[in-house]
């Protein structure tokens, strides 16, 4: 039974290239008998996967292609609230945003997931919401008689669709189909970065680029030729709280509203994450601490061995 | 030796008044975590929040139930 | 060291003791880290939730 006394004056030579093996013998030392003895090896595989992989990306993610309009260009980034792990919506623009909404999208895009009382104590008070959803009639029944009635909305009902159906939406633009704008942002990459790129971006087409009738050239679109003609022009709505109505302002709220109308959860689930990070790092470091001193005995013994006269 | 002289309690199985008054402070005591943990795990519950929580005499308002918006008509 | 005696002695030797503490400092602690979460929060987001902006709007 020859054990080695397993001490730090054990270690190996310091090899410059191989710092960490010496700090990993450290950490092992007292399971570990002797150094390493295939460090070369261990060197030789690591730059080999490296290297494969270097090659690998090379070959398959090009960060130049000839056919970049394909993917439409990339929007800039902004800094969003919701970027943030710990800010909420602005919920001023996210009312701004349903104004908006209202008076110039919901023309043509329905916003099937958000019902009146989603909005209640978010965007507007109680009664507000009331009063909006008893301007819409809504189909009902059937009653007593087996007729289909009108009546007026109440906040369980959810946002009235411009269009019956997708035909009737398609015959009212040209063909092309209005997508509901629920999920829009969660569902486009580049989420409300490229809503908002999209809304402010409308340009003319560069010389040479052609786009066929009844199409719009934005540069952020996908393929470059959208259906969706330009919408938002300064002034275009009149904000009840006094805010300058600019083109950019306006794409500023409508995609706050969007962004808050895809993730009605957001602000609580990010309140719950801080909570939730703390309370878990902190009970992880005192995991660590017990652990270490619970087995500070077992690390720290040392194994003596008298040979026989 | 004269035959040992057996006397009985009155009991209901082994559960006798002597053991009952041995072992009341104690389960007085588990009584008392029993409700804390009624509280702990129903302090989300309506009811509870309404009649007991909200009623403890500095903290109560941390459970206050919001009273939902009254029509002005 | 006579502090972690005192502890052990009131608080954790008898069984039920221990229980009902650690019931009631649970609840306790539940009551006080939410009230702290919720205040650091709410000035993290100050002016932006509708609790802040909802008093230009209800009657």
């Amino acid at each position: 039974m020859n054990r080695q006394v397993s001490t730090a004056f054990n270690l190996p030579h310091f090899h410059l290239t191989f710092l960490f093996l010496s700090a990993l013998q450290a950490r092992f030392a007292s399971t570990k008998a002797q150094a390493s003895q295939n460090s070369k090896q261990i060197a030789a595989v690591t730059t080999g996967i490296v290297g494969t992989a270097a090659l690998a990306y090379s070959l398959v993610d090009n960060t130049v292609s000839a056919n970049m309009a394909d993917e439409g260009l990339h929007p800039p980034a902004h800094p969003w609230y919701h970027k943030s792990p710990i800010h909420t919506f602005d919920h001023a623009a996210v009312r701004r945003g349903y104004q908006v909404y209202r008076e110039v999208c919901s023309a043509c895009h329905s916003l099937d997931r958000i019902a009146w009382r989603n909005l209640i104590d978010v965007s507007h008070s109680e009664d507000e919401v009331k009063a909006m959803a008893e301007e819409v009639e809504y189909e009902d029944g059937p009653d007593d008689e087996g007729e289909m009635f009108q009546r007026p909305g109440k906040p369980s009902d959810y946002m009235p669709k411009p269009y019956p159906n997708e035909e009737a939406a398609r015959a009212g633009n040209a063909g092309a189909l209005p997508p509901d704008l629920s999920l829009i942002i969660k569902a486009r990459h580049g989420g409300a970065d490229y809503v908002f790129a999209l809304l402010t971006g409308y340009v003319d087409a560069p010389a040479g680029v052609e786009v066929r009738e009844g199409l719009n050239y934005n540069p952020y679109f996908p393929g470059g030729a959208i259906a969706m003609a330009r919408v938002l022009f300064d002034g275009l709505v009149e904000y009840e709280d006094g805010t300058p109505a600019t083109s950019s302002q306006m794409a500023r709220d409508v995609t706050t509203f969007l962004a808050w109308a895809a993730e009605p959860e957001h602000d609580d689930r990010k309140k719950m994450g801080m909570k939730a990070t703390i309370i878990l790092s902190t009970l992880t470091l005192l995991t660590v601490y017990i652990k270490r001193f619970k087995w500070a005995p077992l690390k720290t013994r040392k194994i003596i061995y008298n040979p026989p006269k | 030796m004269p035959a040992p002289k057996i006397a009985t309690v009155p009991h209901f199985g082994f559960i006798t008044p002597e053991k009952l008054v041995r072992v009341a402070p104690s389960a007085a005591v588990w009584g008392a975590a029993a409700g804390a943990a009624v509280l702990l795990l129903g302090s989300d519950i309506p009811i509870i929040k309404r009649d007991i929580l909200s009623k403890v005499p500095f903290v109560g308002s941390y459970w206050a139930v919001a009273a939902p918006a009254q029509d002005e008509e | 060291m006579s502090l972690a005696n005192t502890f052990y002695n009131t608080l954790v030797k008898k069984n039920s003791v221990f229980v009902a503490t650690i019931f009631a400092s649970a609840f306790a602690f539940e009551v006080a880290f939410d009230t702290t979460s919720t205040r650091v929060w709410d000035s993290l987001n100050k002016g932006k939730q509708w609790k802040d902006i909802k008093d230009k709007y209800v009657q």
